[in-house]
């Protein structure tokens, strides 16, 4: 189970993002919006590539000199 | 407006250093005409001037502090990962156009994988994993591709510093070399076989293809002695234009740009060479044995040769490569470093936040003046031969502007166009410094790189009344909106570029 930590922000905001949740079926509650923009902020991104694929690409950057 | 069409042809690299004398002297009558009935001008690069964010510029019309795309790395606890598709963080413009009910057909852009629904075709290019996954929109495009014989990115098969490469970077063979620019023909070749396909079974409004080959003979064949397999290359791509231009019609416009410039390299800058000698980056001690010899020169070389060694050979194979490779890759301690470049491909430096970074080891209220200081010390830099500026140095926040500017790296560099930056720590860095660490290229190498000016030529009715060559560059980031203009396409009120009314 992931630590979780509480933190604060305005309601009007927050009922803002609850609307939203009706909106799209990709989140189920403004937690999990406000924890995907968050990730996105800090630019942490899962990688579609296996281990080996992202091993193979680095291969081919670093035959092209990159 | 008559334009219902747009082709866009992007040539990774292309420069009029190399198009004009060809151009003149007949060479390539296709692209010499399109000079000559439509507009041509200098097509500004993103910083840096690579590859993936300067197409993603391309593509959406923003500036990577929009997009996030800064380079094919991001940079994690001081180790690189390479970035997917999942990175563009804007939409591309075969997405808004696909959205606007146009048809498209989009072939071989760099990260392009995971592929997108486009309304039409789609075949991702650079940084796809493998030919095993699925590459196409739609999935079954895939099977009939390969069935044409069409290869996934020119990178992707034939690295300039793979094994299979060297055997011909390294021949003098014609014959061998012949090979290669075939291999490289055949490729692009297939790339329009498929354009010439699909444009038959859809009524298409937009096309984009993108030839690599160019941008990979050149960082090698640049030099006069050699430059005969680049201009093989560009003749076959002269061919193909004519085939790509008669796909379009009268009411199509056609757009030939390249992401980024080229030009020879003459000498390569050590920036953490420079950041050791600054006091922030430290070393970890690296191969000694290897270090030594390559530090001995003749020395080193006769004493290979004692061992039975032909010297030429070991610093030929691609064992030795390797090993050189690695033993120069930045070997730094991070516990007691402020500052660090981790690859070149992002032109930046990183300051070693505490906080941010895995062992930072610079207070927040210290970063900005460290950052200043660095600036500072790398724009007194002058080439001790010449007495001219190496490389000009800003804050990420003066050239990124957007959501995603803070994932930049702290500081950009812009070197002089015929220098190079070089990551490898050098171990003597007292030496280098008295020649503001520069060093000339050596043989074998890669002798020319990117550089922030690249060629523009738009060609159609709406544009032939200009015929003209223009002085003034262009940003890539205008030639969105201005596709948009041309196919009466909404276009998102964020994005930077402007459309080139002036040619309209």
């Amino acid at each position: 189970m992931k630590k979780e930590i509480k933190i604060n922000i305005p309601e009007d905001l927050y009922q803002k993002v609850k609307r939203q949740v009706g909106l799209t079926k990709k989140f189920k509650n403004p937690d999990e919006i406000i924890e995907y923009v968050l990730r996105e902020f800090i630019g942490e991104r899962k990688s579609v590539y296996s281990k080996e694929e992202e091993e193979e690409i680095k291969k081919r950057l670093k035959d092209l000199g990159y | 407006m008559k334009t219902k069409k747009v082709i866009v042809i992007g040539i990774d690299g292309a420069t009029f250093n190399l198009l004009d004398p060809w151009m003149k002297e007949g060479s390539l009558p296709n692209f010499a005409r399109i000079a000559k009935e439509g507009i041509s001008c200098p097509l500004i690069s993103t910083i840096p001037p690579m590859t993936a964010p300067a197409w993603v510029s391309f593509s959406t019309g923003k500036n990577p502090g929009k997009h996030s795309v800064f380079d094919f790395y991001q940079i994690e606890n001081y180790q690189k990962r390479v970035i997917d598709g999942g990175a563009v963080k804007s939409k591309e413009i075969w997405e808004i156009l696909s959205e606007a009910g146009k048809k498209v057909i989009v072939v071989n852009p760099p990260l392009a994988y995971p592929v997108k629904k486009v309304n039409g075709y789609l075949v991702a290019g650079m940084m796809t994993p493998s030919c095993k996954v699925n590459y196409t929109y739609p999935p079954e495009l895939k099977n009939r591709l390969e069935k044409w014989g069409y290869k996934i990115g020119v990178g992707l098969e034939i690295g300039m510093r793979s094994n299979l490469a060297r055997s011909y970077v390294f021949s003098k063979d014609r014959k061998k070399r012949q090979e290669l620019i075939d291999f490289f023909n055949n490729v692009e070749r297939k790339r329009v076989e498929v354009i010439e396909r699909l444009s038959q079974e859809i009524d298409w409004n937009f096309i984009f293809v993108l030839f690599e080959g160019t941008d990979r003979l050149q960082h090698y064949y640049w030099n006069k002695e050699n430059q005969y397999v680049i201009k093989a290359h560009y003749k076959a791509i002269d061919s193909l234009l004519d085939r790509l231009l008669k796909i379009g019609g009268d009411d199509t416009a056609v757009i030939i740009m390249s992401e980024h410039g080229f030009g020879e390299i003459t000498k390569k800058f050590y920036i953490n060479n420079f950041l050791v000698w600054q006091g922030l980056l430290i070393p970890k001690k690296s191969n000694i044995f290897l270090g030594w010899i390559l530090k001995k020169g003749k020395e080193g070389a006769a004493f290979l040769s004692k061992l039975g060694f032909s010297p030429e050979r070991v610093l030929r194979s691609s064992l030795f490569f390797r090993f050189y490779k690695n033993l120069y890759k930045p070997n730094i301690d991070f516990s007691k470093t402020q500052a660090f470049m981790l690859n070149e491909t992002s032109r930046g430096i990183w300051i070693n936040l505490l906080g941010r970074e895995a062992r930072g080891t610079v207070a927040s209220q210290d970063y900005e003046k460290i950052r200043t200081s660095i600036i500072k010390e790398l724009r007194k830099l002058r080439d001790p031969e010449n007495g001219e500026r190496i490389v000009e140095a800003f804050k990420r926040e003066e050239i990124y502007q957007g959501l995603y500017t803070h994932l930049a790296p702290d500081i950009l560099l812009v070197t002089r166009p015929d220098y190079s930056l070089e990551i490898t720590i050098e171990p003597e860095t007292e030496k280098l410094a008295k020649n503001s660490f520069l060093k000339p290229t050596s043989l074998g190498e890669r002798n020319a790189d990117h550089e922030m000016k690249g060629m523009l030529m738009i060609y159609g009715s709406d544009f032939q009344q200009l015929k003209n060559r223009f002085k003034q560059p262009v940003r890539i980031i205008d030639l969105a909106p201005t596709i948009l203009k041309l196919l009466g396409t909404y276009t998102p009120v964020d994005i930077d570029g402007r459309a080139l009314e002036e040619f309209l």
